[in-house]
């Protein structure tokens, strides 16, 4: 045991400090220059790691709200207006938007509900559309392109002054490396020859173009090449109006380098031709992950370190909560998928005998029947499907309210919601086990205890069932150890376990890789922990004697040898 | 002296499928009878056996235990035939009886009836997850009722008929195969059954341990308990029932007393056996 402990630190540390030089390869080619167009904003925490030029776009803050709310779209509403329509209402946004941090400014002046963020725009209508939400902050363009597609939505627009200091972060800007410059300032003065006026004028077109489902046209927009060097521009092509993808060229896409077949198409696209023709540059378009970005720009430029070490001290104690999160997902769905097990398992093993009347046939064969279906569908439906399934449809059935439910940072509404998902989704795989369990109990067994004159359910309870959760023991712990893992999928209805706590921290300290890797490395000491312990527990049952040997034998060869 | 009539077996018929296994089986059994069931492999003696206590649900035929109907279409008879009696009958009398038996009936089960007819497994069967004095106290404290302390007493008292009452707190698995048979035997005597039933007991144990489980079952069957035992060890059917069955194809081709099937075999197809038997 004590070998195999050594031997794993050892592959793990030779597999950590690979990641790390991986992650810090960057690639040195001259007259290059990598630009941020995506809608970023300007701020402190993000000037850690790199630049930002003038702003290129400013944004107006709007409300999403449901037609039926009886509000005017060519209304600015006023301060005094907004309380009164505000007041202990909910309101969501996106994770890591400036929309979401917004809400805080309602909540301070009109005593509004700040909800838990959503992973993208789409679910944040979809919580407002079903009522969930009263409304969710956005863009003007990306709220433009929601209320564009979707009838029962409207947007309302609200006076500027009440943001206040936030209005700058309103303005989205180009992030450029650290230590760039002279070159800053060749695109700030590109950019001043594009006036707002004609800024708003493309960005109409753009949500116009965006709202219609577009045919290809036969004007091709050809790639931009220039003499004066290479821009490469780094963008997520998931922010609608701003960036986003398309399959079949027109006169407004750009080729993705590295993909075939894929265009990026938006403002910021717009954006970055006019800059690269003004300056004569040769333009290339990546696509990449949100949290990609600024590592990507600052490899280049003198990034200050934010290293793996530094995030690991600041934010011990939300990763300590996401451990915890997730311990307990995996605890309660473990212990209550055995409870719900067990009843699946027996009921899928009842025998009908010839002495059973009519009516306890029909109801054995009913159990049976139930108890199939509902591991036929929580086996083969995805947990995450499930999650969300739940998440929305319960509180239209039972008036329950999973945002307001409590406010402990790791016991709220989203954690008992996921407990019951979760709990209910292991039942299905357990009770599957367990029936597995039933079966491989010698039959003898059963005709001993009936033969005594004991009911069916007598030698059950007394005789099979003890042995047949013995005979699964294995595999309810390998459950476990998969619920550590797969309880991060439940991160989509909002509940913040260690997965989430990633997120949150990453748009913290935008070192998007460190903090992936140490997630990783905390689910695999977790699995592995768990993994040892459970080991132990079967040999204890076993009454084994913890023998040594080579670390790459299975320890099937070693059962014979004493 | 007249003997209680325990088993009543008519016409028992049994099929698998297409086979039939059991083709006609009729017998009697009365108190203090040790019936042996001898025969060739595959004759239909363990599916005989088992059909008695319904491990196996027979195709045809009655079996009636103390009076009572065991399968299913002989006590929907009996309860048929009684309620036509109570309806029509004018002997206050008869109409009486007849109300008990259809209430005995009605309460004893398959459940109750197993329990006063055991069987002892050729696998022996005996509960794994417990120990040896768990398993002989588990059906009594579940099915008769007993309190834990009568309980353990009348177990002590089995383990001790025999032989093993210093094993009473040894787990399932660190016991022979001899001493787990007579475990089993000991579980049956606990609960006083009218007839123990045998499934071939002997038939999984080397001969040292045959010996050992067959002395038990002489000494049981000097001391009166009835049993019927499906066997192929000749000596016991020789010399310590008081009737033995002869089947071959699901037939009872021959019947009779020890001297009538061993010293003066009349059938052909029993003077093969035996003799192929004796050369064993």
């Amino acid at each position: 045991m004590k070998s195999r402990v050594i031997k794993f630190f050892i592959c793990f540390f030779m597999m950590f400090t690979s990641c790390l030089f991986l992650a810090s390869c960057g690639d040195s080619s001259d007259q290059t220059y990598r630009l941020i167009i995506a809608g970023m904003t300007d701020t402190e925490e993000r000037r850690e790691s790199i630049d930002f030029t003038d702003y290129y776009y400013e944004s107006e803050l709007v409300l999403v709200v449901r037609k039926d709310s009886s509000l005017s779209d060519e209304h600015i509403y006023s301060e005094e207006e907004l309380a009164s329509i505000l007041n202990g209402q909910n309101l969501i946004s996106q994770t890591g938007t400036i929309t979401y941090d917004m809400i805080d400014v309602f909540v301070e002046k009109f005593n509004a509900k700040k909800m838990n963020a959503v992973d993208s725009f789409t679910t944040a209508a979809l919580n407002v559309t079903n009522g969930a939400a009263f409304g969710f902050t956005a863009e003007l363009p990306v709220a433009q392109s929601y209320v564009g597609g979707n009838a029962d939505l409207m947007l309302i627009h609200i006076d500027k002054n009440i943001l206040g200091d936030l209005l700058n972060e309103l303005k989205v800007s180009i992030g450029i490396g650290k230590g760039n410059d002279e070159f800053k300032e060749s695109v700030n003065s590109a950019l001043a020859n594009i006036s707002t006026e004609n800024r708003n004028e493309i960005m109409t077109e753009m949500v116009a173009f965006n709202s219609n489902n577009n045919e290809p046209t036969d004007n091709i927009q050809s790639e931009i090449v220039g003499s004066n060097g290479t821009i490469i521009v780094g963008l997520e092509c998931n922010y609608p109006s701003f960036n986003w993808t398309e399959t079949s060229p027109n006169n407004y896409t750009y080729p993705i380098s590295g993909l075939s077949n894929q265009y990026a198409e938006g403002y910021d696209i717009e954006i970055a031709k006019i800059i690269a023709e003004e300056l004569n540059m040769t333009l290339l378009v990546q696509k990449m992950e949100w949290d990609a970005l600024l590592p990507w720009a600052a490899i280049e430029g003198e990034a200050s370190s934010n290293s793996v070490f530094d995030i690991i001290n600041e934010y011990a104690l939300q990763f300590g909560y996401g451990i915890a999160t997730t311990l307990f997902l995996a605890i309660a769905g473990t212990l209550g998928g055995v409870i719900i097990g067990l009843l699946l398992g027996v009921c899928r093993t009842l025998t009908i005998s010839q002495n059973d009347n009519i009516f306890i046939k029909i109801c054995k064969k009913i159990a049976n029947a139930i108890a199939y279906i509902y591991i036929l569908i929580f086996r083969g439906t995805p947990m995450m499907i499930q999650g969300m399934i739940f998440f929305l449809a319960i509180p239209l059935i039972i008036p329950v309210d999973w945002v307001n439910m409590g406010n402990n940072v790791i016991f709220n509404g989203y954690f008992y919601c996921g407990c019951i998902v979760i709990i209910l989704n292991t039942g299905a795989y357990i009770g599957e086990i367990i029936r597995g369990g039933i079966s491989s109990v010698d039959k003898g067994q059963l005709e001993g205890g009936r033969s005594l004159g004991l009911t069916h359910f007598q030698t059950m309870k007394s005789i099979i069932l003890p042995q047949a959760l013995k005979n699964s023991l294995p595999s309810i712990g390998n459950e476990f150890i998969v619920n550590i893992k797969d309880s991060s999928v439940l991160n989509v209805i909002g509940l913040t376990e260690l997965y989430g706590w990633s997120r949150i921290i990453i748009n913290n300290t935008y070192n998007a890789i460190g903090v992936y890797i140490i997630t990783a490395v905390i689910y695999l000491l977790l699995t592995f922990i768990f993994s040892l312990i459970f080991k132990l527990i079967e040999m204890k049952m076993n009454n084994e004697k913890i023998i040594k040997r080579p670390f790459f034998l299975s320890r099937h060869f070693q059962k014979g040898r004493v | 002296m007249n003997k209680e009539l325990l088993l009543h077996v008519e016409h028992l018929k049994k099929d698998f499928d297409t086979t039939s296994v059991l083709k006609d089986i009729s017998l009697d059994v009365y108190k203090g009878d040790i019936v042996s069931i001898i025969g060739p492999s595959g004759s239909g003696k363990s599916t005989f056996l088992r059909c008695l206590n319904l491990l196996e649900i027979p195709s045809g035929g009655d079996i009636y235990f103390q009076g009572i109907g065991v399968n299913k279409e002989a006590r929907d008879q009996q309860i048929k035939e009684l309620k036509e009696l109570i309806k029509t009958s004018k002997n206050v009398e008869d109409v009486k009886k007849a109300k008990q038996k259809l209430k005995e009936i009605k309460t004893r089960n398959i459940n109750q009836i197993r329990r006063d007819m055991i069987m002892v497994f050729q696998s022996f069967n005996l509960f794994n997850n417990m120990n040896v004095l768990q398993n002989v106290v588990f059906a009594q404290r579940k099915i008769l009722k007993r309190s834990k302390k009568e309980a353990e007493e009348i177990a002590m008292k089995c383990l001790k008929e025999v032989g093993l009452e210093e094993r009473a707190t040894f787990s399932i698995n660190q016991i022979s195969g001899g001493q787990k048979q007579r475990v089993a035997i000991a579980r049956a005597l606990a609960m006083n059954p009218s007839i123990i039933l045998f499934d071939e007991p002997t038939s999984a144990l080397d001969p040292v341990m045959v010996k050992e489980v067959l002395d038990v079952m002489k000494k049981l069957a000097s001391e009166g308990i009835t049993m019927i035992v499906v066997t192929h060890e000749m000596d016991f059917a020789r010399n310590v029932s008081n009737h033995v069955i002869f089947m071959e194809s699901g037939e009872v081709v021959e019947e009779g007393t020890p001297e009538h099937i061993f010293v003066n075999p009349q059938n052909e197809k029993l003077r093969q056996f035996l003799k192929i038997e004796k050369e064993k």
